[in-house]
């Protein structure tokens, strides 16, 4: 069968997780001809922790990171993801990681104003420029779509999501 | 300051010669591989040729100003 895919990508999941079964992927990915391109989409959290996952992932050249960011300070990082401030920085440190492996990657980050105050998108874009000039000015920046796994979360987190929806977000 | 400007339209999905297409531009002396990737990948190509990154770190520094200002 040739079903002519060129590139395909992984997203709204956290592939870096079955760090076995990516690097499977990979090698597969590797092996087709057909497959151009690969884009991994990842929080960053593990490529942040561990520099040797970053050099294993340099070693496939189809694939292409794309590192979304959560927030630009670490309270607002807790806030949106549950998880501890301490991590805050572990994103971060996978930009650094995949500039050190020259890793294909661009960043994202959902700098929606309905979510994300314009001092933070600052802050958050400062602190990417610190980092490297042009994976700043790369930045994707995301608004905030209605996934059915969006508004579930925004419903128990209190948000109704109808209001949410109707805000311009720009 | 193009290519940066095309990666805040469409930065991942649409290949650069599509957008290009789309939008009626040109950009000269660019090789198929580079029209056969989005904007967005494009740029990371670019950032990993030493010869380029010194030109695309000026052009960063000033589409970063019109960012923070946006």
């Amino acid at each position: 069968m040739n079903f002519r895919i060129k590139k395909f990508g992984s997203h709204r999941v956290e592939p870096s997780i079955g760090r076995d079964h990516l690097i499977q992927l990979l090698e597969e990915i590797e092996r087709r001809s057909e497959i151009e391109l690969f884009i991994l989409e990842t929080n960053g959290i593990l490529f942040g922790s561990s520099k040797n996952y970053v050099k294993e992932i340099s070693h496939y050249r189809k694939v292409h990171v794309r590192v979304s960011l959560k927030a630009g300070e670490p309270n607002a990082f807790t806030l949106r993801t549950g998880a501890i401030k301490e991590a805050f920085q572990l994103p971060f440190n996978a930009i650094s990681n995949l500039l050190k492996y020259d890793v294909s990657f661009h960043v994202a980050a959902m700098t929606d104003p309905r979510i994300m105050p314009s001092e933070e998108r600052r802050m958050l874009i400062e602190r990417l420029a610190k980092i490297d000039l042009v994976v700043a000015a790369n930045l994707e920046e995301e608004v905030c779509d209605p996934y059915e796994t969006t508004i579930v979360r925004m419903h128990v987190y209190g948000v109704d999501p109808v209001k949410f929806f109707k805000m311009k977000a720009y | 300051m193009l290519i940066f400007q095309l990666a805040e339209i469409e930065g991942e999905d649409a290949n650069l010669s599509d957008l290009m297409d789309r939008l009626g531009i040109t950009i000269t002396g660019l090789s198929s591989n580079a029209l056969n990737v989005p904007p967005r990948i494009f740029i990371a190509k670019l950032m990993r040729n030493n010869c380029l990154k010194e030109k695309l770190i000026k052009v960063a520094k000033e589409f970063l100003k019109f960012k923070l200002n946006s």
